[in-house]
């Protein structure tokens, strides 16, 4: 796949730095901005004290990127004191997820890692008061079609997305990690119990187990492919995490109660295969009954190391195996007819009808 | 498919096109020692491409950095899409330096800084300012260095827009205008090649100097060059800027001392010829 110089550093930047010449880096600067990882890379580097092999303009350009990260990073915590103030005085809990958690916890991967909007998971009935909380704080719907709007709240797993009237910043509040309409159904109670509050905050944070869990089920129960390898960095640096807290044992269980089994498992062969990371191998020796490689790791693989052919038939194939997850056939096939029968009356209100 | 290379600096630029023409284009634009093929020794700063897609008819040249993508154009416009891809690169990807949207001229060593948004006359008068002999360094962004507070110059052709190239004609006949775009989306788009001087001394650095904000002001008669308290040049600058906000405390340091160090002028003019005598009374 094109993305092949980037996946050759993150897998052994040591060797990587070595090796490469003027055309590797200039294809890993493009790909690293590509997939929003050149800061990431960057503290790798520096974290593996790799950073005087490295041609000055990379570095350069490293810390260009890094700086841009930073600054998120501040306005990040900005944010979520504005936000203290909203959910301070709430009367259900608040869980960060995704990047943001990873930066409340200071996690290492946390350093250099971009991201877009703020994640919050509350409970399914206390969304609604959630929602009305941010509205008083700024935060408002962006403008959405009733049908469109109808469909985030029936069958999705979060609030349409809301925008501070100023800021611009954007936060998705969820009330599960997975869409409700889809064949799966997993359980997210333990998520919620399991949740510890960040000291001095009125924040939640889940688990490590359960943050790497919540990453493995967005990767490999879903069909974009646009963000792989963030996903998979992410993953392989969560996992570490996990087996530096000693939490192994306890994500599979946790696995098996939340019924996400196969996505720990798709995980851990992907990481094995790419990384040959240690964790991974210890909880597919230990606990897994399929010794064959699951559809989701190999096609995962395949998009990310096959070339040509193989390379774009584990896209189609992975494209409609996260579809058929995601959203069951007869749902599918209601909202393929209602979409375009719900604008066509829109039209008929807005231009033909007669006055 | 047409690869090379486009050896500007402080930033390179690998290109793969697949318009033989927009090649040709910049040949007429930039010098040909800094066009090249690709090297597979040289580390290239960013990557744009230009690719057919379908997307309408009339419109089937992409304009992108790998997946990113930038813009859908036609043929005729490739050139000015070109420049701005490149222009956006840089704007989204540098924060080595402190970015500021200004055009810088140099002088004995020292440098002027001419920011001001769109519509200000900076570009015409970056032009006219070239023409009389001051080197270019950038007539589009000032990258201020983050330690040495130097200015880098980022040689590349001069966009002219609407009226401005046919003034720059009537003033200076010799002027070497070239690659004039109608019907863009800023208007006519003409590039002003860079003078020789400004692409000799195309990687040194000068001194910041003065800092000019300059007006166009078509009904006034008397020109007005009006001392300007550091703090509203401080203010002024860090609104015109790229990437103020990106580089917190270190952007906060290097305009400070960026703006201590010069001299501040808030510029009203209608008359060239003035505004041409009075900076260079002033400079």
């Amino acid at each position: 796949m094109l993305a092949r110089p980037l996946l050759d550093f993150l897998t052994n930047p040591g060797h990587f730095v070595q090796q490469a010449d003027g055309a590797r880096w200039t294809a890993f600067l493009q790909l690293a901005r590509q997939h929003g990882l050149t800061a990431r890379c960057y503290y790798m580097l520096q974290s593996q004290g790799l950073m005087s092999q490295v041609p000055e303009q990379i570095r350069l350009h490293g810390l260009s990127a890094a700086r841009y990260s930073k600054k998120q990073q501040h306005s990040l915590f900005y944010e979520l004191q504005q936000l203290e103030a909203v959910f301070g005085r709430a009367d259900f809990p608040c869980v960060l997820l995704k990047g943001a958690a990873y930066r409340a916890l200071a996690l290492p991967m946390s350093y250099g890692r971009l991201f877009a909007d703020i994640d919050l998971l509350v409970p399914k009935a206390q969304l609604r008061s959630a929602r009305d909380k941010l509205f008083f704080a700024g935060f408002a719907e962006l403008p959405l079609s009733d049908y469109d709007r109808a469909y985030y709240l029936t069958w999705s797993h979060q609030n349409p997305p809301l925008q501070h009237y100023q800021r611009g910043t954007v936060i998705d509040l969820h009330h599960h990690i997975y869409p409700p309409a889809s064949a799966k159904h997993i359980d997210i109670q333990v998520l919620l119990e399991h949740a510890t509050p960040l000291p001095g905050s009125a924040f939640l944070v889940p688990t490590l187990a359960h943050l790497f869990l919540h990453a493995a089920v967005h990767l490999f129960y879903q069909e974009e492919t646009h963000r792989l390898l963030k996903d998979i960095i992410d993953l392989q640096d969560l996992l570490n995490e996990v087996q530096q807290q000693q939490q192994l044992e306890f994500i599979w269980q946790q696995a098996q109660q939340m019924q996400v089994q196969s996505a720990l498992v798709d995980a851990c062969q992907v990481l094995l295969t790419l990384f040959d990371n240690q964790a991974a191998r210890q909880l597919l020796t230990q606990h897994s009954v399929v010794r064959r490689q699951r559809l989701g790791a190999s096609l995962v693989l395949a998009m990310l190391t096959g070339t040509g052919m193989t390379a774009w038939a584990a896209r189609q194939l992975w494209f409609l195996r996260g579809h058929s997850l995601k959203m069951r056939w007869h749902i599918l096939l209601y909202h393929a007819v209602a979409k375009p029968a719900n604008g066509l009356r829109q039209l008929w209100r807005s231009k033909l009808k007669p006055r | 498919m047409t690869d090379f290379a486009l050896n500007t600096a402080p930033f390179s630029v690998l290109v793969t096109s697949r318009s033989p023409a927009l090649r040709a284009a910049l040949t007429e634009l930039y010098p040909l020692s800094l066009l090249s093929k690709v090297d597979a020794n040289t580390i290239y700063d960013f990557s744009l491409d230009v690719r057919r897609r379908w997307a309408g008819w009339g419109r089937p040249f992409h304009v992108s950095s790998g997946q990113q993508h930038f813009r859908m154009t036609d043929k005729a416009q490739l050139v000015p899409v070109f420049e701005w891809g490149l222009n956006w690169c840089i704007a989204s990807y540098q924060h080595q330096y402190l970015a500021i949207h200004a055009a810088v001229l140099e002088h004995g060593g020292k440098a002027l800084i001419l920011p001001a948004p769109p519509g200000s006359g900076k570009s015409t008068l970056c032009a006219v300012l070239m023409q009389q002999g001051w080197r270019l360094l950038s007539d589009e962004m000032c990258l201020i260095d983050l330690s040495s507070g130097l200015i880098w110059p980022y040689v590349r052709p001069v966009s002219l827009k609407n009226q401005s190239i046919a003034l720059i004609k009537q003033w200076y006949p010799d002027a070497r205008v070239r690659q004039i775009t109608r019907g863009t989306t800023k208007g006519t788009v003409g590039y002003l090649l860079p003078s020789d001087l400004s692409w000799q001394a195309y990687q040194q650095p000068a001194q910041p100097a003065w800092v000019v904000f300059p007006q166009y002001q078509p009904e006034q008669t008397e020109l007005m060059l009006t001392p300007l308290p550091k703090a509203d040049a401080f203010m002024h600058l860090a609104y015109n800027s790229f990437n103020y906000n990106v580089l917190a405390d270190e952007g906060f340091t290097a305009l400070s001392a960026l703006v201590q160090r010069c001299a501040t002028y808030r510029l009203e003019y209608a008359d060239i010829n003035q505004v041409i005598r009075e900076l260079n009374a002033l400079c």
